[in-house]
């Protein structure tokens, strides 16, 4: 049901015509609502007299309120051809949202940081990455950090590459964009993890 | 691939193997209300075994229209999508929050008055007015650099009053309550409320001293009206003091910037 949104739903929602508004709020809020629920009962644990229902509603209409700041930017960013349905697509955002306001930052709409600029000035991870000697606690944490610091899209190619561990060619395919692409992108995540584990690791 | 992206997969697996086991996607399908009697039926059962899993259905269970009309009021009311248009409709009426439409048709007039008293026990109160930033008094003034806003000087240790009043006249306060602190990027200040006194129009004079301890500089002072047994805790403040106000339906938080300095005016 939810996946029939359209681009053009998106936009009349954006624009605030009704009933498209209250429809894509009535559409996304299950998968919002389920996101955060699920991080905030894994990263801050049961908690005697706290109003966890409360909790809930304020995160995900801090989501909503993301989506559409900025004239919609967060939302206007989703790309049905690259394979990613908008339920997946908001979900990845709203993990990102209430991880970043747990982790204390009022911001957390960086700048996406596959930005090929920002990750050429990167260093290369030229001692390889079998040199990378990380705990499984670290890289559980460093699964954390990928969810606040990556893009929806950053995200779920991460995910084709490197945890379903699909080839670039498999996800060209399923993303619609091209092998180069795909290869620049699977190089920029590595460095991305790397600078984060040496993030954690000085911390 | 190599070795440690290898770890990393194998990890992510664990770690979702593990969220699966300890809330499966049954509870993805209560927040969409996907699921059967039957099954809803179970995880009621299971709510009722531990702290955690009451917590967990709590949460998961499904936010509805009040909610979905809360987010668009929102959303418009921040300027984030234009007033309804094109359409020529008007933007649907916002619902009460966490309200039950109830229609009652057919009845004696004894069951009709009945009724008519547990409607009324049904609906929720009126969402908390809004509030105008508070008026702060028995202080002293400071110019401040470069924007020469005055602000309020504040000494530590010294009672001070500070005033809110509703934007409109508020008729339903007798269940509200007020406190107020200082807060500086996440640091807190506490203020001791020395007295209360309500107006009723809905303001409120708030009689207050800071703690000694409350170090010099610019604070925003907040003042916090809800009613009793809906007030947010701190944790949940600090949270959403990103702007200079915020509403609830059970409260709202209201600011103004003040100047804490030892000695009034400085020279």
């Amino acid at each position: 049901m939810p996946d029939e949104v359209t681009r053009d739903d998106v936009e009349r929602a954006l624009a605030g015509e009704e009933p498209a508004l209250t429809q894509l709020i009535k559409k996304l809020t299950p998968v919002i609502q389920s996101r955060v629920t699920r991080i905030l009962l894994r990263r801050t644990g049961a908690a005697a007299g706290r109003c966890i229902r409360q909790e809930v509603e304020d995160f995900t209409q801090e989501v909503f309120l993301g989506l559409f700041a900025g004239g919609g930017k967060v939302l206007r960013s989703w790309q049905p051809e690259r394979g990613l349905s908008l339920l997946n697509f908001v979900g990845y955002v709203a993990e990102r949202r209430t991880a970043s306001i747990l982790r204390g930052k009022r911001s957390p709409w960086r700048e996406d940081p596959t930005l090929p600029e920002e990750f050429d000035n990167q260093p290369s991870p030229d001692s390889g990455p079998e040199e990378i000697a990380a705990s499984r606690e670290e890289l559980g944490l460093l699964l954390d950090r990928l969810t606040e610091e990556l893009s929806p899209l950053g995200r779920h190619l991460f995910d084709l590459l490197f945890l379903r561990e699909l080839t670039p060619e498999e996800v060209a395919r399923e993303t619609s964009m091209s092998p180069d692409a795909v290869y620049q992108w699977k190089s920029r995540l590595r460095k991305l993890c790397r600078r984060l584990l040496d993030e954690m690791s000085e911390s | 691939m190599d070795p440690w992206l290898r770890e990393l997969a194998k990890v992510n697996r664990e770690k979702q193997d593990a969220e699966r086991n300890r809330l499966d996607e049954r509870w993805d399908r209560l927040s969409s209300g996907d699921l059967s009697p039957e099954e809803e039926a179970e995880l009621r059962a299971l709510a009722e075994t531990s702290e955690e899993a009451r917590e967990a259905y709590e949460a998961f269970r499904p936010l509805g229209p009040d909610f979905h009309a809360r987010v668009a009021r929102a959303i418009r009311e921040q300027g984030l999508a234009a007033p309804a248009a094109g359409t020529g409709e008007r933007p649907a009426k916002p619902l009460p929050f966490r309200g039950r439409a109830a229609r009652w048709a057919g009845w004696g007039s004894l069951a009709a008055a009945a009724a008519a008293l547990l409607v009324t026990a049904l609906i929720p109160p009126a969402p908390v007015s809004e509030y105008a930033a508070p008026e702060v008094s028995g202080v002293s003034s400071f110019r401040g650099e470069p924007s020469a806003t005055e602000l309020p000087v504040v000494e530590p240790g010294r009672p001070f009053e500070v005033t809110v009043s509703p934007e409109t006249r508020a008729d339903d306060v007798e269940d509200l309550q007020a406190f107020c602190f200082l807060s500086r990027g996440q640091e807190l200040g506490s203020l001791q409320v020395l007295k209360t006194l309500w107006d009723p129009g809905g303001a409120v004079k708030i009689e207050t001293v800071t703690a000694r301890d409350v170090g010099p500089g610019t604070w925003t002072l907040w003042v916090v009206l809800g009613r009793e047994g809906e007030m947010p805790d701190m944790d949940h403040l600090r949270r959403l003091l990103t702007t200079d106000r915020v509403r609830q339906r059970d409260w709202v938080a209201v600011s103004r910037k003040v100047r804490i300095q030892s000695g009034g005016l400085p020279p």
